[in-house]
């Protein structure tokens, strides 16, 4: 492993866990909030920061460009998807949010939340990106073309 | 000043029955950044790669690239349906390549934008180039904006 090599890959999770752990400590904060819960531990926290770092190595192998290049968005996210999912459920049942088996319900919410944010991406992907590339594709022709013109002349 | 210097510029075409190559010879008072732009301009009309080939020495015209690729501190050319390794590095060919139809577009590849067909951005702001010969190469994100810059997509907004 070249030292750039290492560099972009530490970059890519430092920045990931940075933004990963935000979020979710602010997260934790406003549910909090709204159930009344005073205050945080610090185990759940150093949980989550685990959860955190590790999410962000699994990010980082389909996303950072290090390991995976020439794929597209879906394939990345399928994969990123099958390695992340073990590890959000083994989080859920360390820190404690879940336990035993859960209910149908529970597990019903935890699959329509990962199928919605799945789709969103997809949507996003075969929609507004789509378009955004045709209108990409569009505008290097026109470049193209300009090109061709100079090197006639 | 340099539209001073062309103005100033005299061409003369001599010719020798005995000549075998065409020869180009710049005169001038300094080297500076336009003599040398001139030289990659002149260069880049008739521009070829000597690449190692199972045959031996072969030459690959600029306009029949696709890209350069450096893998394990190797450079490899990639024309329609064939690779051949070359000697160069891709800073080097970086700078003596015409930077109007080569780009660099990653930190392994520099491509010819006249063979990109296809463009597709990517939620990870990275945009997928799809090339002539069904290849797909990435243009990473940190290049993406002197992509849009060089096919003017930034004008567009």
């Amino acid at each position: 492993m070249n030292k750039i090599f290492s560099r972009r890959l530490f970059e890519f999770i430092r920045d990931g866990v940075a933004y990963s752990f935000s979020w979710l400590v602010i997260l934790v904060l406003i549910i909090g909030l709204l159930s009344g819960q005073q205050d945080i531990g610090v185990d759940f926290l150093g949980k989550l920061l685990g959860f955190c770092v590790l999410a962000a190595i699994e990010f980082a192998a389909f996303f950072s460009d290090c390991f995976i290049t020439n794929k597209g968005f879906i394939v990345r996210l399928n994969g990123f998807a099958a390695l992340f999912l073990p590890t959000e459920i083994a989080f859920l049942y360390i820190s404690g949010i879940l336990s035993g088996a859960g209910t149908v319900l529970e597990w019903a919410i935890f699959v329509g939340i990962i199928i919605v944010l799945y789709l969103i991406c997809v949507i996003l992907d075969k929609t507004i990106l789509r378009k955004q590339g045709q209108e990409y594709t569009s505008q290097l022709d026109k470049y193209k073309e300009k090109r061709r013109d100079e090197s006639a002349n | 000043m340099w539209e001073v210097q062309r103005d100033l510029m005299r061409v003369f075409i001599t010719e020798k029955r005995g000549n075998d190559e065409t020869l180009v010879e710049i005169h001038c008072r300094e080297c500076d950044a336009n003599v040398r732009k001139l030289q990659r301009h002149i260069c880049s009309y008739d521009e070829r790669f000597a690449c190692s080939s199972e045959s031996g020495t072969v030459y690959a015209h600029a306009k029949d690239i696709f890209y350069f690729e450096t893998i394990d501190n190797k450079t490899f050319l990639y024309t329609k349906d064939k690779v051949y390794e070359i000697q160069k590095r891709l800073y080097e060919l970086e700078s003596t390549l015409n930077d109007k139809d080569f780009f660099r577009c990653s930190k392994a590849i520099i491509v010819n934008v006249t063979k990109i067909e296809k463009l597709k951005p990517e939620l990870t702001r990275n945009i997928m180039a799809g090339l002539c010969n069904g290849e797909v190469i990435v243009i990473s994100r940190r290049y993406v904006k002197a992509f849009k810059k060089l096919i003017y997509l930034e004008e567009l907004g």
